[in-house]
């Protein structure tokens, strides 16, 4: 199902250090509401604020200590290559996974397993490709290593307060943090929550999706986890807001009239 | 399309242009636009809450609104666009004004 290019040697940090922080950014979208920008460029790397948009995402993952990213591509995937190299001027590794078709948020996930460590109990962040968030990753990452009653977390989900939730899907959690239950868009949404599109997975729960086949993590994975055996669930809320992160020799000037 | 690696911070709501060192502006520019390498802004063109990807121009006394100029798009001299998003290489040519919201795909001219 998928061509990994350049050819992919598994770093050495990879059998030496435990617990280095992994990343996976989905940038298969064929962003069709963008047309006509998108006809002949993912939407990933239009430029925004003076640099491909997927630069934002590895500069921020780089400050967050990331090593290691692998690029789910697949719409004009030739096209992220000369663009974003091997990662070395971000300070990481970066590595390139095709899929063939379109696979969903879940299946793409689950497509670049092979590019990602073998250390079952390594972190894991997932980002759409296509969302820059401007929330702490360092302290989402942390109160993932944070147990909960004794056991592991395996997913972490950055929610994002909004004030008007009637066009998301809505995840309303306990009072720990835990997710109940993921909903549809809804006129009369139960909570302000929303999916903000930065998961974190335990590297072993990424082989739980099923491979070779579409699957949806929103619509099929995370609500296909029990409520009742969630306790590896953890949830990273923030208020609204981003920054951007901007090309220091741009000029910026207030208007001119 | 090609970038370098973001060092400073700013809010997606600053109203402050953005204008690449080898961007060529020669008319006005506000409401928090962003001109790309190589583009060009005419003489006495306004430029308002816009993008001009890599190689876009904006010809003299044109005006652009709330508008994406796509890499290599042209908006000819006295040519009016507003809310529309132009594709690749796409031409308005001179004096047209666009219905507001229109989409050119890449290449096209009107």
């Amino acid at each position: 199902m998928s061509t990994t290019y350049p050819a992919y040697e598994r770093p050495a940090w990879e059998t030496s250090a435990v617990g280095q922080v992994e990343a996976v950014i989905i940038s298969g979208g064929f962003g069709t509401r963008m047309l006509p920008l998108t006809e002949r460029h993912p939407k990933h790397l239009l430029t925004v604020g003076g640099v491909p948009f997927l630069e934002h995402q590895l500069t921020k993952l780089a400050a967050a200590g990331v090593a290691h990213v692998v690029l789910a591509t697949s719409y004009h995937a030739e096209a992220f290559v000369p663009v974003l190299g091997d990662g070395s001027r971000f300070g990481l590794s970066l590595v390139y996974v095709r899929e063939s078709e379109p696979l969903g948020t879940g299946g793409a996930i689950r497509n670049v397993a092979d590019a990602l460590s073998n250390n079952d109990d390594g972190a894991v962040i997932i980002l759409n490709g296509d969302v820059l968030s401007g929330h702490d990753v360092t302290a989402q990452l942390a109160d993932f290593e944070r147990p909960r009653n004794g056991r592991q977390v395996g997913v972490s989900l950055h929610l994002v307060e909004v004030g008007d939730a009637r066009p998301f899907g809505c995840v309303p959690t306990d009072t720990d943090g835990r997710v109940l239950e993921f909903t549809e868009k809804s006129d009369n949404p139960v909570t302000n929550q929303v999916n903000a599109g930065c998961y974190i997975f335990r590297r072993r729960v990424i082989d739980t999706i099923q491979a070779g086949r579409v699957v949806s993590v929103e619509r099929e994975t995370f609500p296909g986890w029990s409520p009742t055996t969630n306790s590896w669930w953890a949830t990273w809320r923030t208020p609204t807001g981003a920054t951007l992160a901007l090309p220091r020799r741009w000029s910026r000037h207030r208007p001119t009239s | 399309m090609t970038g370098r690696a973001p060092t400073t911070a700013i809010t997606i709501e600053d109203p402050r242009c953005l204008i690449h060192p080898d961007a060529d502006n020669q008319g006005t520019v506000d409401g928090g636009s962003v001109l790309d390498a190589r583009s060009v802004v005419g003489p006495d063109a306004v430029v308002t809450s816009s993008v001009l990807m890599a190689g876009a121009r904006v010809g003299a006394r044109a005006t652009v609104i709330d508008s994406v100029l796509g890499p290599g798009a042209v908006v000819e001299q006295g040519a009016t666009v507003t809310g529309a998003a132009l594709g690749d290489d796409a031409v308005v040519s001179a004096g047209l004004t666009l219905a507001p919201g229109t989409k050119l795909a890449c290449g096209e001219r009107v």
